[in-house]
């Protein structure tokens, strides 16, 4: 209970709402570190390549998403 | 997905690759791309991003040419010009490289031909030899499509190539095909699910497959 009110106010002094998931990070950040290899065993439409390595010197947008 | 299908689109021949990973299973994307979406321009693969912890998405990572993240978050905050940045770092194979990535394709080609879909196999040869056609394997490819269409199995491939066609793409609805809307696509179920009847004993496979594609037609989305 102590620590919950401590970090009520830690969070009012730093202007953050403690409700506001938008603070909250989508996913691990990797910024400017090598990105960690994906293992996927099932393509909904795949060309044979399955890691990111087979992409090595090309680009590549690496994007999670669900329908619902 | 418009925005990363019309990034696909216009920096893919640059060397830009779209690859969306989901939790959600295969029946659930098909049936996403037959009832919702005309299709995905870029790849879908299932699962495999452990590392990332992504827990909200959508949300993505920017990857560089030497494997580097250079951009992560919402995609929809994506532009243009930051991808075309790192497209410039884009730099042709040498010929190992070349040759193992061709071999890897060619080795797809022939998982799905062993899994009997000749149709498949065929698509992914041509694109060994499309992809790499300097690659060493891009020859044998190009005969292993042939063989697909002329060889031993020409009854399967025939009516593999018809569910194809009513489907709109042997692997999924081809984003460039005209899409199926509502009546049509009960329609599409009901001659699938003939189909699964009529090919049953003369090409099994044929059959087992529009069996499963009536099945995605005809459940609606929720």
């Amino acid at each position: 209970m102590r620590s919950a009110v401590l970090a009520a106010v830690a969070a009012a002094a730093l202007g953050v709402g403690l409700t506001n998931t938008s603070v909250v990070a989508a996913g691990n950040s990797f910024m400017g570190e090598a990105a960690p290899e994906i293992q996927v065993g099932d393509w909904i439409n795949g060309d044979g390549r399955t890691d990111l390595a087979d992409y090595k010197g090309e680009v590549v947008l690496l994007e999670f998403w669900q329908t619902h | 997905m418009g925005h990363l299908s019309d990034l696909q689109t216009e920096y893919g021949k640059k060397g830009l690759n779209v690859i969306a990973l989901t939790g959600e299973g295969r029946d659930v994307n098909l049936r996403y791309m037959v009832h919702n979406d005309s299709g995905f321009r870029y790849k879908v693969g299932i699962g495999g991003g452990g590392a990332y912890g992504v827990t909200g998405v959508p949300h993505a990572y920017l990857i560089d040419a030497e494997g580097i993240v250079r951009w992560e978050g919402s995609p929809s905050s994506l532009s243009g010009k930051t991808i075309e940045g790192y497209l410039k770092q884009v730099k042709p194979l040498d010929q190992a490289e070349m040759d193992r990535r061709a071999q890897k394709m060619l080795d797809l080609g022939e998982s799905l031909a062993a899994d009997k879909l000749f149709v498949r196999a065929e698509q992914q040869f041509e694109r060994v030899a499309q992809a790499y056609p300097k690659a060493d394997a891009a020859e044998k490819a190009k005969a292993r499509a042939k063989e697909m269409r002329e060889g031993d199995n020409k009854a399967e491939y025939d009516a593999q190539a018809s569910i194809a066609k009513l489907v709109g793409g042997p692997e999924a609805p081809d984003p460039n095909a005209k899409k199926l809307k509502g009546k049509q696509i009960e329609a599409a179920a009901k001659k699938l699910a003939k189909m699964a009847d009529d090919l049953a004993s003369e090409t099994p496979r044929a059959a087992k497959l529009a069996s499963e594609w009536a099945t995605i037609f005809s459940t609606p989305w929720e």
